[in-house]
C-alpha cells in the first residue's frame, strides 16, 4: 500500500534502511514496498541514501599497500571481461559478490610470505658468501703476513749472525798478539779464497772463507797441518748456499805451537780422519 | 568519474585502475575505519573494485554519484566482511572529525571536488547533537541495527529510531546543496 505522504514513520524506516539499520525481514519488506512504486517512499530511499553514499568520506583517508593494486590488476586481467549485466538491485544494496571473487590476499598470502622467506633466504645467502669470501681474503692475508714476519725474523737472526761475526772480527783484529792467515785458492779451486784471524791470546781462530758451494753429500774440513807435516782435523766447517763460511775454532794449545799451515779440502759429509780429497785453499802461518 | 565508470561498464579493466587510483585511499580509509583490521580491509578493498568492474553496467546515476555508490559499495562489503568473523566484535570508536580535520589527507590524485566533499560531510556531520551522531555512526561504521543500538546505548528503541531521523534530516539539508551540484556535474 502506497504512502500518500511522508510521515515520521516513513521517515524513520528510510533513514534506518538507508543507514543499514533495519532487521532483516524489515528491510526485504521495504524493498518489496519500493519495487510496488510508493513514490512517497521512493523519495525519501533517494535522499537518505545520497547522505549515507557521502557518510563514508567522513573515514580518515588511508593509503592501500602498493602491492594491492598489482593484485588488483592481475585480477582484472583473469577476469578478462565484465560478466553480462545482471539487473541490479537497489544502488544503495549492492548485489551479492560475484561468483569469481575469491579472496586475493587469501591466495596471494602463502606465496607472498614464501617469496619473502625466499628473498630473506636468497639475501642472507648472498651476506654469508660475502662474509666468507672476505673471511678467506683476510686469512690469506694473514699467511701473506705471516710469511713476511718469518722471512724478518730469519733475516734479522741472519743479520745479528753477521754482526757477531764482525765483532768478533774486529775484536780479533784489535787485540794485541793476533795473526792473519791469508788462505789461497789450489788448482782445483784457484778462485776460492780465505782467511785465518788467529786470536792467540785466547788460542781461536776465526775462519772465513768463499768456496764453491759443496756437491750434494760433500763438506768441507779444515785441517791444521803441523810443522812435522801431520794433518789434525780441526772439524768441519759449514757454507751457506753460496759457499760463504765463518767458523770458530778453538786451537788446542800443544796444537797451536807447532801449527805450520792451515788447509781446507772436500770430504765426505761427516768429514775424514784424514784428508782424502784435493785441497781447497792453503796458508802458511807466517 | 561517470566517464570511467562508463569505459568501465563497457569492459575497459584501465578505466577500473584509474578508479583506483583517485579513490582507493578513501576506500581503504572507510574499509580500515569499519574493520580495525588492515589484512582484512586489504581483502575487502580487492573485492570492492572487483565488484565495481562487474556490477559498472548496473550504476545509475541518478540514485547517486559514483563515489557514493562505490563508498556503499565499500561499507556493505566491510560490514558483511565484519559479520562474518567467526568471533566479529563491532568496533563502536566514534570519529574523530577534529583530528581528521586537521591532518587533511588529501592526496595529489584526490580531486578538490572530492576534498571539498569530505570537509562538507564532516563538518555536516559536527551539526549533529552527540546522541544523534552516535546512533548514525553506531549504524553506518559499526553495522548495528536498530535493536542492537537500542541494546547497546540502554535506550528505547523509540528513542533511537528518533535521533536516526532527526540526526539524517539534518545531514539531508546539510548535504542538499552539494548533492544537486553534483548532480549537475554529473
Amino acid at each position: 500500500m502506497n504512502h500518500n505522504q511522508t510521515t515520521e514513520e516513513t521517515q524513520e524506516r528510510a533513514t534506518l534502511y538507508a543507514l543499514g539499520a533495519l532487521s532483516q525481514h524489515e528491510a526485504r519488506a521495504f524493498e518489496v514496498h519500493l519495487r510496488e512504486g510508493c513514490p512517497v517512499c521512493q523519495a525519501e530511499i533517494s535522499q537518505y541514501e545520497s547522505v549515507t553514499g557521502e557518510l563514508g568520506l567522513a573515514a580518515p583517508a588511508v593509503p592501500p599497500p602498493a602491492y594491492l593494486r598489482e593484485l588488483l590488476v592481475a585480477r582484472l586481467e583473469r577476469e578478462a571481461a565484465p560478466p553480462a549485466t545482471a539487473p541490479a538491485g537497489a544502488s544503495g544494496t549492492p548485489l551479492p559478490t560475484p561468483v569469481r571473487a575469491p579472496s586475493s590476499v587469501r591466495l596471494y598470502l602463502p606465496w607472498a610470505v614464501a617469496a619473502c622467506f625466499a628473498a630473506l633466504f636468497a639475501f642472507s645467502y648472498r651476506s654469508i658468501r660475502q662474509i666468507g669470501q672476505e673471511i678467506a681474503r683476510q686469512q690469506e692475508r694473514l699467511v701473506a703476513l705471516q710469511s713476511e714476519g718469518e722471512q724478518l725474523k730469519t733475516t734479522l737472526t741472519q743479520e745479528r749472525m753477521r754482526v757477531q761475526q764482525l765483532d768478533q772480527v774486529r775484536s780479533v783484529l784489535t787485540s794485541p798478539g793476533s795473526r792473519v792467515v791469508l788462505l789461497a785458492g789450489q788448482g782445483s779451486a784457484p778462485s776460492a779464497s780465505g782467511a785465518v784471524l788467529w786470536d792467540t791470546h785466547r788460542n781461536r781462530w776465526l775462519v772465513t772463507a768463499s768456496l764453491p758451494p759443496p756437491p750434494v753429500g760433500k763438506a768441507y774440513q779444515l785441517w791444521f797441518i803441523t810443522t812435522a807435516q801431520a794433518k789434525i782435523s780441526a772439524g768441519v766447517i759449514r757454507t751457506d748456499v753460496t759457499g760463504q763460511s765463518f767458523t770458530i775454532i778453538d786451537v788446542p794449545s800443544d796444537v797451536s805451537k807447532q801449527v805450520a799451515a792451515a788447509a781446507i779440502t772436500l770430504e765426505p759429509e761427516g768429514g775424514s780422519e784424514q784428508p782424502t780429497m784435493p785441497i781447497y785453499v792453503l796458508g802458511r802461518v807466517g | 568519474m561517470e566517464e570511467i565508470i562508463r569505459r568501465a561498464a563497457q569492459g575497459d579493466a584501465s578505466a577500473i585502475a584509474a578508479l583506483y587510483d583517485s579513490t582507493s585511499r578513501l576506500v581503504f580509509g572507510l574499509i580500515v575505519h569499519i574493520l580495525g583490521d588492515r589484512f582484512a580491509a586489504e581483502e575487502v578493498l580487492l573485492d570492492v573494485y572487483t565488484q565495481v568492474w562487474c556490477q559498472a553496467s548496473s550504476y545509475e546515476q541518478q540514485r547517486g554519484t559514483p563515489l557514493s555508490w562505490l563508498m556503499t559499495m565499500a561499507r556493505t562489503r566491510a560490514i558483511d566482511r565484519m559479520r562474518s568473523g567467526k568471533q566479529y566484535q563491532q568496533r563502536k570508536e566514534p570519529l574523530d572529525l577534529a583530528v581528521h580535520q586537521k591532518s587533511g589527507e588529501v592526496g595529489p590524485e584526490e580531486a578538490a571536488a572530492i576534498s571539498e566533499r569530505r570537509t562538507l560531510v564532516r563538518s555536516a556531520l559536527e551539526t549533529l547533537s552527540p546522541p544523534q551522531r552516535e546512533v548514525i555512526e553506531l549504524a553506518y561504521y559499526s553495522g548495528l541495527s536498530h535493536s542492537e543500538i537500542a541494546a547497546h546505548l540502554g535506550q528505547p528503541l523509540g528513542t533511537v529510531k528518533t535521533r536516526a531521523r532527526l540526526g539524517m534530516m539534518k545531514l539531508c539539508e546539510m548535504l542538499r546543496p552539494l548533492g544537486r551540484e553534483q548532480k549537475a556535474r554529473g
